[in-house]
């Protein structure tokens, strides 16, 4: 009877968690609608750190970091939601809503670029969908290999074979850069409202120039309390981790 | 399977070539001339452009034929319409210690694991040339009037002093030495002088050797004046050392009656070849005053004025409007720096460039110093460029004094560039809640996730096992189909794959058989299986397999045991259906149980 009440017990962990964490979020939600975003951003921030996420709770979380004021951990909350759903159109409209007020342009000037404009429009979807393209598009592929081997779809041409081989090529291409992006690599955003970006680890080294909040980076290493930092156009310095939110 | 190792390899190269594109690193050094005079000094500068962030302070160290001051580096970076420019560049002074084309080596720097090197460069340091001959204002009939007296040469017919016009100054102020041959006698050749050595002196010839005449101690002497300005860069006492000339005079022994054209010829008709040599001149250089020295003093001493204009009053957002700073005046213009900039939010600037253009009236240095310094607004709006401010000591007031130049008013407008203007109503790095608004919140929580739960495609198994998963696919359907193909065009094959099924099928018949009792067609039926296995085995006509065939088949495929059985059992069917009385019901079955386990055990030595 014990062990059973155990068992139970398990099982109902995960949504009486699950009930708590969505009271957590309710309340920010409450706290948002009567204009009290700092509580909101601390509630829903909580959710955040008993080790819980969700597109959601990570966008809702942005909003308020936003409405307080907070530009930087506003640009990093709204990343890790359209980095779980890319092509949610409410994330990306806000996150470039809120981008525009970055003192360093950064990233629109990126966006000239045309890698980057291949980029955006591929990170609209998320990396199991291209995957999931990719893994349909070769089945038919190998199956229409199969079916023209038996003499079933003879008549068909090579056609097929071509159209199917690029769409596997380029989805698992896609897939790939947008798991590049989002997850093999380290992000980071400046979460004062301006800090030094030095040519070394170390405040004795020289200035290289200024970051302000919200400017975003690719953290390349660590070294004692400095992330070196990627920034567009292949511009590197070193940042205080103080300074900066890991996304 | 070839098509699908191209689709690999092709999908390989895709993957590979999204990479990132790297910036290039350059380096780069040259001089600012390739030619000079002795004691002149050229300006060394290393250039890097590219990633130079984790860079160190460059020494050069000691270099064979030079003195090197370090003179201070300078970096540039700018973000201008999503180009990033990024360089740095280590200016060194370097002064030759000898004449003729002297090398500067190749450095090698390494930036980021990557090792680059400078170009070799080499510059000609000329000898100070003496004026030419016909210059010299001796005049012959002069020469030729003391041809009597220049056998006996005195020590006071040549001389070689050095002076200067101040012998206290302050550190940068301007000291004017003087380098001064007088001559008496017959020059038989230009003379070769030795520029002193001016060590802790930044140095700026004041133009060529200047001739004239002039009575000194009562005597009437010819004259060639070289005048240096020296400007001292650290306090104390300093020391200018010997200046040296090399001339060849007329001691007598030139007595060529045709010398007006051997003039320059001295090796011809002989003469003397004299060496002078002056006393080393101490200047004493004071450092400038503590008291009143303002903290934005950037080290000019002289007396200056400046001015400040801008380009253009109306701009866009994000386009550059540049400030031309100009400081004019007396004193060492190539060591002034660009008046502090102050902080401006509304402004990314950088400076775009400098001149300058020195003047040397009256043995005095000067000129004017143009910096070019570019603002870049961030947003629009009305704004005030803020008066420069410039601070020298002037040694003559002994004081330091300041000069302003006036603020200048632009007026920023929007930019046609989106980027741009999406920040024109935004004033401050604050957020600006009464612009449009954001978005509402969501009202699910959706489905939770763990923070650090990457999602499935990004495990490197998963994604082999699955895309593995079509390809075993074709292989499993290839093979079949392969296996169907032979099985319709080799019969043996054919007979082969099919034998055991046909044998089981038929001693289930003779069970069948057995169990109604039907003796004769049991013992055919096991008969026929045996047979019909075997044959089918070994691709053989069924119809007339004797036990003689059998055996001679079998040899080599079969262990002779196995063979013993399968004769006797046929022997068994044989007495079987043909001895009368019939057959026990037990003993059939034992024979049928021995037909099954017989087809069993020649299936095992397939």
């Amino acid at each position: 009877m014990r062990r059973l009440l155990a068992l139970l017990l398990l099982l109902l962990l995960p949504s009486l968690a699950y009930a708590g964490a969505n009271e957590d979020f309710e309340e920010g939600v409450r706290l948002y609608d009567r204009g009290d975003f700092t509580a909101s951003a601390e509630k829903l921030q909580s959710v955040i750190d008993q080790g819980y996420a969700s597109a959601p709770l990570y966008y809702n979380t942005a909003c308020a970091y936003y409405k307080a004021g907070h530009l930087g951990e506003a640009i990093a909350n709204f990343r890790r939601a359209e980095k779980m759903t890319p092509d949610d159109e409410d994330i990306r409209t806000n996150l470039a809503f809120v981008k525009q007020f970055c003192v360093d342009k950064v990233d629109a000037s990126q966006t000239d670029s045309f890698l980057s404009q291949v980029g955006n429009l591929l990170a609209t979807l998320h990396p199991n969908q291209y995957f999931l393209i990719s893994f349909v598009a070769c089945a038919l592929l190998f199956a229409f290999l199969a079916l023209k081997r038996t003499g079933v779809v003879a008549h068909f041409g090579n056609f097929p074979i071509f159209a199917l081989a690029a769409i596997t090529i380029i989805s698992a291409t896609a897939m790939i850069w947008v798991l590049r992006a989002n997850y093999l690599v380290d992000e980071g955003v400046i979460v004062v409202e301006q800090t030094e970006i030095l040519s070394g680890p170390g405040s004795e080294f020289e200035l290289q120039f200024e970051g302000h909040e919200g400017l975003t980076f690719e953290v390349l290493d660590q070294k004692q309390d400095y992330y070196l930092g990627l920034f567009a156009n292949r511009l590197k310095g070193w940042v205080k981790t103080s300074a900066v939110e890991k996304i | 399977m070839r098509k699908s190792i191209v689709l690999a390899v092709v999908m390989v190269y895709a993957i590979g070539s999204c990479s990132a594109l790297f910036a290039e690193t350059t380096v780069n050094a040259k001089v600012d001339r390739t030619e000079i005079s002795e004691g002149e000094s050229v300006q060394y500068t290393i250039e890097i452009k590219g990633d130079a962030s984790s860079l160190p302070a460059l020494d050069l160290g000691q270099l064979p034929d030079w003195q090197v001051y370090s003179s201070g580096t300078s970096s540039n970076y700018s973000w201008i319409n999503g180009r990033t420019e990024q360089s740095k560049q280590y200016n060194f002074m370097l002064t030759p210690t000898r004449t003729g084309r002297l090398n500067i080596p190749a450095f090698r720097l390494t930036i980021g694991g990557k090792s680059y090197d400078t170009p070799q460069l080499s510059v000609v340091v000329n000898p100070v040339a003496m004026p030419q001959s016909p210059n010299v204002p001796p005049t012959r009939g002069r020469q030729r009037a003391q041809t009597s007296q220049q056998q006996q040469l005195s020590r006071d017919d040549l001389l070689l002093r050095c002076t200067v016009n101040r012998d206290t100054v302050y550190v940068n102020q301007q000291v004017t030495l003087s380098m001064k041959f007088y001559y008496r006698v017959r020059l038989l050749a230009n003379p070769e002088p030795r520029i002193p050595q001016r060590t802790g002196f930044w140095a700026e010839d004041l133009g060529q050797w200047r001739t004239d005449q002039e009575t000194l101690n009562g005597r009437d002497y010819n004259t060639a004046e070289l005048r240096t300005a020296l400007f001292p860069t650290a306090p104390g006492t300093q020391t200018i050392g010997s200046a040296e000339m090399n001339a060849v005079v007329d001691d007598g022994s030139f007595n060529d009656p045709f010398s007006f054209f051997n003039q320059g010829f001295p090796g011809y008709g002989g003469g003397r070849r004299l060496t002078l040599k002056s006393d080393p001149v101490k200047v004493v250089t004071l450092p400038l005053p503590e008291a009143g020295k303002p903290g934005d003093f950037g080290g000019a001493v002289g007396d200056y004025q400046m001015t400040a204009s801008v380009d253009k009053t109306k701009i866009e957002v994000n386009e550059p409007v540049t400030m031309h700073i100009k400081i004019s005046g007396v004193g060492n213009i190539k060591s002034i720096a660009i008046p502090k900039i102050p902080d401006l939010p509304d402004f990314r600037t950088y400076l775009a460039g400098d001149n300058e253009k020195i003047e040397k009236v009256n043995y005095e240095v000067g000129g004017t110093k143009t910096f070019d310094q570019a603002f870049i607004p961030k947003r629009a709006g009305s704004y005030m460029l803020p008066g420069l401010r410039f601070v020298y000591f002037d040694p003559k007031a002994r004081a330091y004094k300041t000069v302003t130049s006036e603020q200048i008013q632009v007026e920023v407008t929007p930019s046609k560039d989106r980027y741009a203007s999406q920040v024109q109503n935004v004033q401050t790095n604050r957020i600006d809640l009464t612009a449009k608004d954001i978005r509402y919140l969501k009202t699910s929580l959706g489905e939770l996730r763990s923070r650090r739960s990457a999602p499935i495609s990004a495990s490197p198994w998963f994604l082999i096992v699955m895309y593995m998963l079509p390809v075993l696919g074709y292989v499993v359907v290839l093979t079949g189909q392969r296996h169907r193909e032979r099985l319709l065009s080799d019969v043996g094959f054919r007979r082969l794959r099919q034998a055991r099924k046909l044998a089981d099928h038929r001693l289930a018949k003779a069970k069948s058989l057995l169990d109604a009792a039907d003796a004769d067609a049991f013992y055919s039926e096991v008969n026929r299986s045996v047979i019909d296995y075997f044959a089918d085995r070994y691709n053989l006509p069924a119809f007339g397999l004797t036990a003689d065939k059998i055996r001679e088949y079998a040899v080599g495929k079969q262990s002779d045991v196995l063979v013993g059985e399968l004769l006797d059992l046929l022997q068994q069917c044989d007495f079987g259906r043909f001895a009368s009385g019939g057959s026990e019901k037990t003993q059939m079955a034992r024979l049928w149980e021995g037909a099954k386990r017989l087809i069993v055990e020649l299936e095992k030595t397939r």
